[in-house]
């Protein structure tokens, strides 16, 4: 399969929030300002990438019995590091994700992609498929933050244009999270259907 | 059949045990990589928030671990670490940093607390465990901004308890939480001397 093939498959065909619904737990979570889902997007894709390559090169290793456990350490290991280096290297992306960051060990992208894909396939597969994956997750991310944060904030980019003063909070709230899901996978599932 | 079983027991330990050893190397690398830098991140943090309420010169007291002071309220606010503020020799006051419960955790702040007992201003250091949007909005100059010229006697109090602090939109319980944190501080810097 080529790599754009593969790339389409991860944004939209089997993107893995909007068609595979895995993953809600963040999307609803981080999705309140656009700088808050890219840098969860694309720390998730880090790891993604990072826990398929070694969980494919250890996958005639590990036996079949213990294999969740053994891919959640790996992936919390992952995450972990990710955290640390963020911390020490950009803080001010450490202060905003805080609390996310550690979470990104039980996002179930990487468990499911981990068990469904790296466990049975080559490397080189597993790396491309943890990078669309990712990709796939970030831009879900992308289009649910800007329209929360345009919505329920008033700006536009974390703050930096400011749309409107008087803004719909609930869309920032838990219940604009759900609200906004909702409408994009609809969307995406009209958009999908089109297609065909 | 009893001894098979066995030792697939002692494989599986075996194989978790190696990759679970690994991953801790891994992580102890990295740890000792990063924990200077984040050190270093977290006392420019504190030197930050130290400048922004009280131009002085500091100098830490000790803070047992755990010390918490009890406000007029009744709200029990931790006592995270706190500074002796002189300007050239003369007493300044008292910063003190404290971390009162807000909506999802405590909300780290410094407060910087005058010789003549008025809040020289205040410096949320982390609402990262705030709701995104309205309680961590506590860390916009806006909000605290209100609190420089308040007096440190322990009646700080946002409008709806009788105050005079304009609370955050939708995060009451933050504006709240702030405020008592403040009260606090004043009150561990009036039991200082």
């Amino acid at each position: 399969m080529s790599f754009g093939k593969n790339l389409k498959e991860g944004l939209f065909t089997n993107n893995p929030v909007l068609v595979q619904l895995i993953g809600m737990c963040p999307t609803l979570a981080t999705t309140t300002s656009v700088i808050n889902g890219v840098g969860m997007g694309l720390s998730a894709t880090a790891v993604l990438i990072c826990s398929n390559i070694v969980i494919s090169l250890l996958r005639k290793f590990i036996p079949n019995k213990v294999r969740i456990a053994a891919y959640i350490t790996v992936i919390a290991g992952f995450v972990t590091m990710i955290d640390l280096l963020l911390q020490a290297f950009i803080p001010s992306l450490s202060a905003s994700l805080g609390l996310f960051i550690p979470l990104i060990v039980v996002n179930c992208i990487i468990l499911g992609r981990a068990e469904a894909f790296a466990s049975k396939n080559s490397v080189g597969a597993s790396a491309v498929d943890g990078l669309v994956m990712g990709l796939g997750f970030t831009f879900a991310l992308v289009v649910m933050s800007v329209v929360r944060e345009l919505l329920g904030a008033g700006t536009i980019g974390g703050g930096l244009i400011t749309v409107f003063s008087q803004p719909a909070t609930i869309m920032i709230l838990p219940a604009g999270g759900f609200l906004t899901l909702g409408f994009v996978i609809a969307v995406m599932q009209k958009l999908l259907k089109k297609g065909e | 059949m009893a001894g098979k079983q066995k030792n697939e027991f002692v494989q599986l330990g075996g194989v978790l045990c190696a990759i679970t050893l690994v991953v801790a190397l891994c992580l102890g690398a990295v740890n000792a990589i990063t924990v200077e830098p984040i050190a270093k991140q977290n006392q420019i943090k504190t030197e930050n928030a130290l400048a922004q309420v009280m131009d002085a010169d500091s100098e830490p007291i000790e803070v047992a671990e755990g010390t918490t002071v009890k406000t007029d309220k009744g709200t029990d606010v931790e006592i995270v670490s706190a500074y002796k503020m002189t300007k050239d020799g003369q007493d300044a006051g008292y910063c003190v940093e404290v971390a009162p419960t807000g909506f999802g955790g405590g909300v780290d702040t410094m407060v910087g607390i005058s010789a003549d007992g008025t809040i020289t201003g205040i410096s949320i250091i982390s609402a990262s465990s705030e709701t995104p949007g309205l309680g961590a909005n506590s860390t916009k100059p806006e909000f605290q901004d209100q609190f420089a010229g308040q007096p440190a006697d322990g009646t700080v109090a946002v409008e709806k308890d009788g105050g005079s602090i304009v609370a955050l939109t939708g995060a009451t319980i933050t504006s709240r939480a702030v405020s008592e944190g403040v009260n606090a501080a004043a009150k561990f810097a009036a039991e200082q001397g």
